[in-house]
């Protein structure tokens, strides 16, 4: 494990740092005075002044450059425009909001997904495996922008069963989170059903199969774990993309997370904190993938001989 | 033409595939109206009628602005085709280029252009073309600017990942030792023998192209100022949820239903090109 850490960790800075470079200059590039931009053209030229000073936005641009480094490296974001509050503390409240949600979808997108993969792989090829398969295509085909307003329509507008938006307890989380979750859930069961296939052909099955093992343990109990495997992969890149990546989920269903804050920032022109939102995002999710990257070694003990 | 008959084959061998195929011809025409009839980009408002139901005189009835909402389905069937064709012309342009460099020289013009590339990746799908329209604003231009940015990534890694292996081949030291010079060698002679995979990701790009506009427009900051966008539809069809369903339910099924055509369509050429991964299949 340990070595993993060693021969990743540098990449993993070198991309952190390029992540971060990119999203300076983006931010530098906005066409425009910001001072203007923000006060409004009409401002005076002493109060443009003192806003670039207050901002940091006077100082030549490589200066900036270093100083926004520094201050990322020991979590400064950079302050608000409208109250000059940092960065960090509007954004905090708001991934924690977040995690919360993805954490959910994630979790209830692996339950389905095992359970169908399960049983299309224990029914493959027949109908069963055929209808499962179409269910997962046509999920993946619908965005979370479809599917989000469908379940809104059924499970709020009619039959009242959950709140429409904000959160509210466990009820306000089912639908964000099959909103979420859903196409997850689709892509895994079929990454799950075709490791399965392969598994189920192995001679150790056959083995425990000619013990007299009963079916439902042999599927969970000694197929699963292998087949299991190069689903994890893709989880892992997926778990990233739900915490970071539910913007739309979350402009839907008004949940107050890290993706609804981009939105709200970006309408506001609270472009420090954009910036800041887009940083956090990609931060956690390049950490994401590198915590699959171990996990896998510990899982499988093949690739950690490789 | 030898490509596009081969694949016309395969998408007629799958049903699914030539229902997907005959489904996007029919959107195809759809978008083409407003190319050909520029009179239709005139929405007439009718605000009496708003939020009607699909009625004889508006088949798919009324939105919340008295615009009927036939009329912005094939306005953005139209918004859709543009930005997912330029889009994926421009990051094929971009994209292929540079993953053949990467593929076809190694070394350190590798290391470089790996290296971005995974700095680009490393942005969750959406972030960064969310970023870049809300810094530069929306827009058609900048609309296809910013998903072709990140779009290429796609095409360079396979294209780069092809090169690798392909330049060892005979056929390569053959060309080499023949006369031909590296741009030659990479996209006379390499460069044929990737199409088909690129075909597929293509195809699937273009899938993925048109849900980002949409989300782009959902979220307020796509094409929606100056074009009609089945998101920007489907954003304001929210808050009529409750008393008028149906403004989400056209633009919902006419996404839906391009995209799974798209998806049906790639995965039968995905299938047709690479029967390793038969049993991975979505189907």
């Amino acid at each position: 494990m340990l070595n993993v850490l060693v021969k990743r960790l540098p990449q993993m800075l070198l991309v952190m740092w390029g992540i971060a470079t990119i999203v300076f200059f983006m931010q530098r590039l906005i066409p425009g005075n910001p001072a203007e931009v923000i006060l409004g053209a009409d401002a005076s030229l002493s109060a443009k002044t003192e806003w670039l000073v207050k901002y940091g936005f006077d100082k030549p641009i490589v200066q900036q450059y270093f100083i926004y480094f520094k201050n990322i490296v020991v979590g400064d974001l950079g302050r608000n425009f409208s109250d000059y509050s940092p960065v960090m503390s509007l954004i905090l409240p708001r991934l924690w909001n977040t995690a919360q949600l993805a954490l959910f979808a994630f979790g209830l997108s692996l339950t389905i997904a095992i359970i169908l993969g399960v049983i299309s792989a224990a029914n493959a090829g027949n109908l069963v495996d055929k209808g499962a398969a179409m269910a997962s295509l046509l999920a993946v085909s619908a965005p979370s922008f479809i599917i989000g307003p469908i379940l809104m329509w059924v499970f709020s507008v009619k039959l009242d069963w959950f709140p429409l938006t904000g959160n509210e307890g466990i009820k306000s989380f089912i639908l964000p989170g099959v909103t979420l979750g859903a196409a997850l859930a689709a892509l895994t069961s079929r990454m799950i059903r075709s490791g399965l296939v392969d598994v189920l052909s192995e001679d150790y099955i056959r083995t425990a199969r000619s013990k007299g093992l009963c079916e439902f343990t042999i599927l969970f109990k000694h197929a699963l774990r292998n087949a299991f495997l190069p689903a994890l992969t893709i989880l892992g890149v997926q778990l990233g993309v739900l915490l970071s990546g539910a913007v739309i989920t979350e402009q839907l269903f008004s949940w107050p997370g890290l993706g609804s804050l981009t939105v709200e920032s970006v309408q506001s022109r609270e472009y420090n904190v954009v910036s800041g939102c887009v940083l956090v995002m990609a931060f956690v999710y390049v950490s994401c993938n590198l915590l699959v990257d171990i996990l896998y070694r510990v899982l499988d003990p093949r690739v950690r001989l490789q | 033409m030898k490509l596009v008959s081969r694949f016309l084959k395969i998408i007629l061998s799958d049903k699914w595939a030539t229902v997907g195929a005959i489904c996007l011809t029919i959107w195809i025409c759809i978008a083409l109206v407003p190319m050909f009839f520029p009179a239709i980009k005139d929405i007439p408002t009718t605000l009496p009628l708003r939020l009607s139901v699909p009625n004889a005189a508006a088949w798919l009835g009324m939105d919340g602005n008295g615009n009927s909402i036939a009329l912005l389905i094939i306005n953005g069937a139209y918004t859709s085709l543009i930005v997912s064709f330029w889009t994926v012309l421009a990051s094929v342009c971009i994209g292929v280029p540079i993953g053949a460099a990467a593929g076809y020289f190694g070394g350190f013009t590798d290391l470089i252009i790996s290296r971005f590339i995974d700095i680009l990746l490393a942005f969750p799908p959406l972030i960064l073309p969310i970023a870049m329209t809300a810094f530069f604003g929306g827009g058609l231009f900048n609309v296809v600017a910013a998903l072709s940015i990140t779009g290429w990534v796609g095409y360079a890694r396979l294209v780069r990942g092809q090169f690798l292996s392909l330049r060892e081949r005979e056929f390569v030291t053959a060309a080499r030792s023949l006369g031909a010079g590296h741009v030659r060698v990479m996209f006379k002679h390499i460069l044929p023998n990737t199409l088909s995979p690129l075909a597929v990701q293509a195809t699937f790009a273009l899938a993925g192209v048109i849900i980002a506009e949409a989300g782009l427009s959902f979220l307020g900051l796509g094409v929606s100022q100056s074009h009609v966008s089945w998101g920007g539809m489907l954003n304001e069809a929210r808050a009529f949820l409750v008393e008028a369903p149906h403004l989400a339910f056209f633009p919902s099924l006419a996404l839906f239903s391009v995209v799974s055509s798209l998806n049906f369509v790639g995965e039968a050429l995905r299938l047709a090109f690479d029967p390793k991964s038969l049993n991975e299949n979505l189907r």
